[in-house]
């Protein structure tokens, strides 16, 4: 393993991802089911009625009362958990060159978010894989929930380089509803095609989470005449100084909150994450739908 | 040798290349390029910035544009090139008395070096010239000045040479008038006997009269003065005197009645008969009119209304006076002192004719000590309009030529190379 999650996964121990509404009919698990159950937590009583399992009667209720009612609890269900990741060529930033120190790039942030969402999801014993596109191609880990997962995402991760202009669209559209989809990404790539794509899904009944990654050095690049260049599209190419600097952060700001409503009116959750943030607490803020 | 109407121009030139060779150290490129992704959200611009470098780009343009101007700053400084290498020239303004002594004149100018050099001579006319007043020989000098500073642009200053009529001039009063307008030394010269207080007679080996009476006053006037007896001969009216080859042959036409060669005849009468500082007052009659004095010819007698009535000719055996005054017969306005003095003066050597004169101050020959400098091309160009005679005529249209097909050149060049990727 190339990158330390130690301490991360150290500060995420105990935290829960519980699903924001009760999942379908699935595997048990830790997640509240819509389906209701003589197993799990008590909720409520109910009038015995014939063909009930005499087993579920209370009979101390019944010693009280004289009747007869057989307690009901809540179901809990597994959710396979799939960590969509965009390696696209504008993950990469900031390169090696221009990294402040200290600070990861986007990539780096993505993969922390997805193996500490990964270990937070594994905990509660939900199934979590991984896809990826990047410029070798799609990478792709099912869903699993035995023991070692995490490690199975990382090692998977590591070996993922950012490049390229792959979509992640595609990704998206064969997953089921069933399950949880977190998206991470830069949101510069298809973004309208990621988000009609996850409004099927949300539609569908699956939950989603968008993450979006910010580099700090997006939120404040560096002044001076220099020609910036989009690296998936060479062909944007523009002078940024002191005077387009404001024009710049202005025009960025509006694209990152029309994004964050964009995700939320298809039903999804939706955080950013800068990659100057600590990620433990992102994470926790992810999980706990704080963003 | 060059020299420029306009130095500043060439100055002005300089800068603007100056400028030029700068501004090539500057070079418009384009910034360099790093990856943002998010570019996308920068207003597109012009993606080129100025930055300095530490070496000039494009030398060969840099030298078109550098050669382009400096061609174009020497046209219009106004070049004039001079194949002449002095720097000082010599003004010489001579009376015609000095005509037979010219060879010692220019040793004078030149020096006993025997310096080379550049020497305009300008001969004043013995009528209006430095013999009426010595200070016409300044003005003479300032038109010749002039034609110097035009044909011999390298010069640095010019020597003025004044020859002093021998025997002096009639006047010396606008001399410092003159002389004060010259922005320099002036040397004036003067004959070795020139002061004459009185005037000499012509050494005389013989006296010829012609065709006048024995009883002829003219004649009387004339034995009285030479001390000798003329010969007659009868051939014309005239006296000649035989004068030494030093002095030159005095030949005088005095005729009895009519006019002279050349005269037209008249016939008035005339108050006085002025010659030098001698004036005959008696009631003239006046027979001939003087012709249009031209050359060697000056006057040396004039009536009461300053008509000449006598004058004399320079020639090649020294000079002919030719006198129209009609004395009677019988007259002894020739015994008066006035008359003695107005034939001494007929009988004295060339060139010393018009009676007593002057002799030159001291305070002019005082002026060739040396105590000023020579008069520097500067200072005689400002009493001229400024010159617009470029020399040679054609070289500021050359000029301009060759900076106009520099800059065609440096225009093809610069649209013929394609553009660098780093630099515009």
């Amino acid at each position: 393993m190339t990158v330390a999650y130690g301490p991360m996964l150290d500060a995420l121990r105990g935290v829960r991802w519980p699903a924001r509404r009760a999942v379908g009919a699935a595997l048990p698990g830790a997640h509240r089911s819509r389906q209701r159950g003589t197993a799990g937590e008590f909720t409520e009583y109910r009038l015995y009625r014939q063909g009930d399992d005499p087993k579920q009667l209370d009979w101390k209720l019944l010693a009280r009362s004289d009747r007869a009612f057989v307690r009901l609890t809540d179901d809990r269900a597994l959710v396979p958990t799939w960590f969509v990741l965009d390696a696209s060529a504008s993950m990469a930033f900031p390169d090696a060159r221009h990294l402040t120190p200290g600070v990861p790039n986007k990539w780096s942030v993505a993969r922390a978010i997805a193996v500490g969402l990964g270990a937070v999801a594994h905990a509660s014993a939900d199934p979590i894989g991984v896809l990826c596109a990047g410029a070798d191609g799609t990478r792709r880990l099912a869903p699993r929930t035995r023991r070692g997962t995490v490690n199975d995402v990382m090692r998977t991760l590591d070996e993922v380089t950012p490049g390229g202009t792959a979509s992640l669209a595609p990704l998206l559209a064969p997953l089921s509803p069933n399950t949880r989809v977190v998206v991470v990404s830069d949101m510069l790539g298809d973004l309208d095609d990621v988000l009609r794509a996850v409004a099927q899904l949300t539609a569908a009944g699956a939950m989603a989470e968008g993450v979006h990654v910010v580099a700090a050095e997006e939120l404040a690049p560096t002044i001076g005449a220099r020609l910036a260049q989009d690296p998936e599209v060479p062909q944007v190419e523009r002078v940024i100084d002191r005077n387009a600097l404001q024009g710049y952060r202005a025009a960025f700001d509006a694209f990152r909150a029309e994004t964050a409503r964009r995700w939320r009116a298809t039903g999804a959750g939706y955080t950013e994450v800068q990659t100057d943030a600590s990620m433990p607490r992102a994470i926790r803020q992810i999980v706990g739908g704080q963003a | 040798m060059i020299s420029f109407l306009a130095p500043w121009v060439l100055g002005v030139a300089a800068l603007a290349a100056a400028a030029v060779t700068l501004l090539h150290f500057l070079s418009v490129r384009r910034p360099p390029t790093y990856v943002l992704p998010t570019a996308r959200f920068v207003t597109a611009r012009d993606a080129r910035a100025v930055s300095r470098s530490a070496r000039p780009s494009d030398l060969l343009l840099l030298l078109l544009r550098v050669l382009a101007v400096l061609a174009a700053g020497v046209a219009l400084a106004g070049p004039r090139w001079s194949s002449s290498r002095e720097s000082v020239a010599h003004i010489v303004v001579a009376d015609p008395s000095w005509h037979g002594d010219s060879a010692s004149m220019m040793g004078r100018v030149l020096g006993d070096a025997n310096q080379s050099g550049v020497v305009r001579v300008a001969w004043l006319d013995s009528t209006g010239g430095m013999r009426d007043e010595l200070g016409a020989a300044i003005p003479a000098a300032w038109h010749e000045a002039g034609v110097l500073l035009r044909d011999v642009p390298s010069l640095d200053s010019v020597a003025l040479h004044v020859f002093a009529p021998r025997g002096g001039s009639d006047s010396y009063r606008g001399w410092s008038a003159w002389r004060s307008g010259w922005p320099g030394r002036v040397a004036v010269h003067v004959p070795g006997d020139s002061a004459a207080a009185t005037p000499r007679t012509a050494s005389t080996s013989a006296v010829l009269v012609r065709e006048r009476r024995d009883d002829d006053v003219v004649r009387a006037a004339i034995a009285l003065q030479t001390g000798r007896a003329s010969v007659g001969d009868g051939a014309d009216s005239s006296v000649v005197l035989s004068g030494d080859a030093g002095t030159g042959r005095v030949r005088i036409e005095w005729p009895a009645s009519g006019a002279p060669t050349g005269w037209t005849a008249r016939s008035d009468t005339a108050g006085a008969l002025v010659a030098g500082n001698q004036a005959l007052v008696q009631p003239w009659i006046r027979r001939a009119a003087a012709p249009e004095m031209a050359g060697l010819t000056r006057v040396i007698a004039r009536w009461g209304d300053g008509l000449p009535a006598a004058v004399e000719t320079t020639n090649a055996d020294g000079c002919l006076r030719t006198v129209a005054v009609a004395v009677p017969n019988g007259s002894d306005v020739l015994n008066t002192s006035a008359g003695q003095a107005f034939v001494r003066m007929l009988l004295a050597p060339c060139g010393e004719a018009a009676g007593a004169r002057a002799a030159l101050p001291q305070a002019l020959l005082a002026d060739s000590g040396g105590a000023r400098a020579l008069a520097t091309t500067t200072a005689l160009r400002r009493a001229f309009p400024p010159s617009t005679g470029v020399v040679p005529a054609w070289l500021p249209s050359v000029l301009l030529g060759v900076a106009i097909a520099l800059l065609l050149l440096e225009l093809a060049l610069r649209s013929g190379t394609p553009a660098e990727p780093e630099r515009a």
